[in-house]
């Protein structure tokens, strides 16, 4: 009996000495019992000097005083504070230095006597790392909170998690309604399906981050602009988990940019319109070639046939000349058409009377124009019209330009151009444009539409031939009518864009 | 003085201008010769081929102006006509004020142009004609003693042989044998044939 004990007891200190944990046995007076390797390294004291020492000498103060009374408390009322819970208190070591000690205590009962066993893990590094880690945190929400540019974390789906103060401001949006809010809530609608695409790509790990320029919901009707910078949080897996959105704020960068963009292309329309003089005398003299060369043949052809002295080789060599010529002309016709298409797809969803009044600011402002006053006459009730703006101006301006020109040698100085906007009977938009001026006569009135027809001493007749050509493709008509009086007025027709749709 | 037949020079950097053109001289019987560039027509000039020249005023390279400008200062009489596009108008002004013949727009009528080729060739037969005549004239004049020369010189001015033989300190008898024979040597029939000549001579 007395040898198994013994031989019991060798096994459990061999154990108790494996155990990285202090191992620490007291009897109900606080007396140590046992003491292991652990406890030795943990604490400082040997096992000899532990051994049948009150376990207070390992307590700082208060504990250390009134340990004994935990103790009696504990064996008389059975209410534990520590007994098997566990808890971290303060140990005190041999030099008398305390650290941060994770202590759990269970009570056994051996050879009928109550004792207690602590086990004790000297937990210094892990209160050191875990305030370490408070304090990045801390830090890291110093940063995020105060990051000049609005970040938001949001889940796979899209749904906002965090968000800091600059987001707060960006979106002008309660934080804690932000929170939770979708991407759907808080971005423009035509914009909404290219950030969900890119959130989904970084959740899908298909991409690493992505950047977008997307316009977000500041009120009902008003719109931020922001350049959204989106990666990806990953978990310890390399699994994205979360999305983190960082939205440089670019409203007055962009708005700066469209005014100057509108500069840019007023500038272009106005050297569009100085190009097409030029352009036209270009096509005169390319169109002229060919037509020089067809005529030229034909005419020897003619010589050559009415004498007797017909060569066959060069009759055929003449009219296959003819033939390449007038393919010649019809390929210049052709390059000028498709100068015009080129620009078709730049329709855009417009007032016609800001069109109008822009173009008519313009032509007031050319020196060319301004002889005769323009008189603007617009409908109020107009609906929107999807054009390309620059090439209805083009038309209008046209019309203008004919008009004065008209009237340059006969009008008297009130004539007025009259330029006017209404919904005509079949809901279609309609501007006019009168004159004052010399009129037409039947013949002219036939081909006045045709190419390269004028009545002008300059220019090359390429105006209403080109703004017919800009009108039917938008879809409308262009045509004239003689004014009772004088003059001539000359009509075009645009479809109105039913309920402002696109 | 060339002897061959007057040719129309036409210069066009148009193929098909320069071909249909070659063609309708063709047609009515004329000599042609084309060049597709300025360049190529001033290295192939030659002052004394009679004709007249057809220039297209806008042409890659130096223009129809700038070949004109050239000519008229190698001295050549050579008749231009311009043919201008639509656009060229004041550029056909400025030839024209240079001194070119006439300018015509294209597309042009065969007709216009023949007409205005036929009058440019006689006005430079007319021309090669009265500058022969000249030169010949002055040639005879540099045959002529410097006696002789004194002598026509004052009987020109109108002056009565007397006067002549009084400026000169000579007898009248001479001065008349001096007076026929410049007569014969020019080839005069009369005093105001002589007269003519000499100012014809003197023109140059």
């Amino acid at each position: 009996m007395q040898n198994r004990y013994r031989q019991d007891s060798a096994r459990l200190s061999a154990i108790l000495d494996a155990t990285v944990d202090g191992i620490i046995v007291i009897d109900r007076r606080g007396i140590m019992l046992e003491y292991n390797h652990a406890a030795e390294r943990i604490f400082g004291f040997s096992r000899e000097e532990a051994l049948g020492q009150n376990v207070s000498m390992l307590m700082p103060d208060p504990d250390r005083s009134r340990h004994d009374g935990y103790v009696d408390r504990y064996i008389e009322t059975k209410s534990p504070r520590i007994i098997g819970i566990g808890r971290e208190v303060t140990g005190r070591r041999k030099d008398g230095s305390t650290f941060p000690l994770d202590l759990a205590v269970n009570e056994i009962t051996l050879e009928n006597e109550l004792n207690f066993v602590g086990i004790c893990r000297d937990i210094t590094e892990r209160v050191e790392s875990s305030r370490q880690l408070e304090e990045s945190r801390k830090q890291l929400s110093v940063w995020w909170e105060n990051a000049p540019i609005a970040k938001a974390v949001c889940d796979l789906t899209g749904r906002i998690i965090r968000v800091n103060e600059a987001a707060v401001d960006f979106w002008s949006i309660d934080r804690h309604r932000l929170v939770g809010s979708t991407i759907d809530q808080l971005t423009h609608p035509e914009d909404t399906q290219q950030c969900l695409l890119a959130i989904r790509e970084l959740a899908e790990a298909r991409r690493e981050r992505r950047t977008l320029q997307i316009r977000f919901r500041k009120s009902r009707d008003e719109w931020s602009i922001g350049q959204v910078h989106c990666t990806s949080v990953r978990n310890e897996n390399d699994v994205p988990v979360e999305i983190m959105l960082q939205i440089v704020d670019r409203t007055a960068e962009v708005s700066a940019e469209e005014e100057a963009g509108e500069h840019r292309e007023r500038l272009a329309h106005v050297t569009r319109i100085g190009t097409m003089a030029e352009m036209a005398t270009g096509i005169a003299h390319e169109v002229n070639q060919p037509l020089t060369a067809i005529a030229t043949y034909s005419q020897a052809c003619r010589r050559l046939m009415q004498d007797d002295r017909i060569e066959r080789e060069d009759i055929l060599d003449a009219l296959e000349q003819i033939n390449a010529q007038a393919l010649r002309a019809g390929e210049v016709i052709r390059r000028l058409r498709s100068f015009v298409r080129k620009r078709e797809s730049d329709r855009q969803l417009v007032s016609l009377n800001d069109v109008i009044r822009e173009i008519v600011t313009l032509a007031n402002t050319d020196s060319n124009l301004i002889e005769f006053e323009i008189e603007l006459d617009l409908a109020s009730d107009l609906p929107r019209t999807k054009v390309d703006p620059v090439q209805i101006q083009q038309v209008v301006l046209n019309l203008i330009q004919n008009g004065k020109d008209a009237m340059r040698d006969t009008a008297s100085a009130d004539d007025t151009i009259g330029v006017r906007t209404r919904r005509n009977a079949a809901g279609q938009l309609e501007v006019s444009v009168r004159d004052c001026g010399t009129g037409i006569s039947e013949v002219d009135a036939s081909t006045l539409f045709d190419p390269f027809f004028t009545t002008k001493k300059s220019g090359m007749g390429m105006g209403l031939s080109i703004s017919r050509s800009i009108i039917t493709a938008h879809g409308g008509t262009l045509w004239f009518e003689r004014n009772p009086d004088k003059g001539l007025t000359f009509y075009f027709t645009l479809p109105a864009t039913i309920g402002d749709e696109e | 003085m060339s002897k061959m037949d007057p040719t129309v020079f036409v210069v066009d950097d148009d193929e098909a201008i320069r071909k249909a053109l070659k063609l309708l001289m063709k047609s009515v019987g004329l000599a042609v010769e084309t060049y597709a560039s300025a360049r190529e027509y001033l290295d192939a000039y030659d002052p004394d081929r009679a004709g007249c020249l057809v220039l297209d005023i806008r042409m890659s390279g130096m223009s129809g102006i700038d070949l004109h400008r050239e000519l008229l200062a190698k001295h050549a009489i050579t008749p231009v006509i311009f043919i201008t596009g639509h656009g060229d108008v004041s550029m056909a002004v400025q030839a024209m004020k240079d001194g070119a013949v006439d300018f015509i727009q294209k597309p042009f009528s065969d007709q216009t142009l023949l007409d205005r080729i036929q009058h440019s060739l006689k006005l430079d037969e007319d021309n090669r004609r009265a500058l022969a005549q000249q030169q010949k004239i002055s040639d005879r004049i540099q045959a002529l003693t410097p006696r002789e020369r004194e002598v026509m010189e004052l009987i020109v001015e109108g002056h009565p042989n007397k006067v002549v033989a009084h400026r000169l300190g000579i007898s009248e008898r001479t001065i008349e044998i001096h007076r026929s024979r410049v007569m014969k040597k020019l080839g005069a029939t009369s005093l105001p044939h002589l007269v003519r000549m000499s100012l014809r001579a003197k023109e140059e």
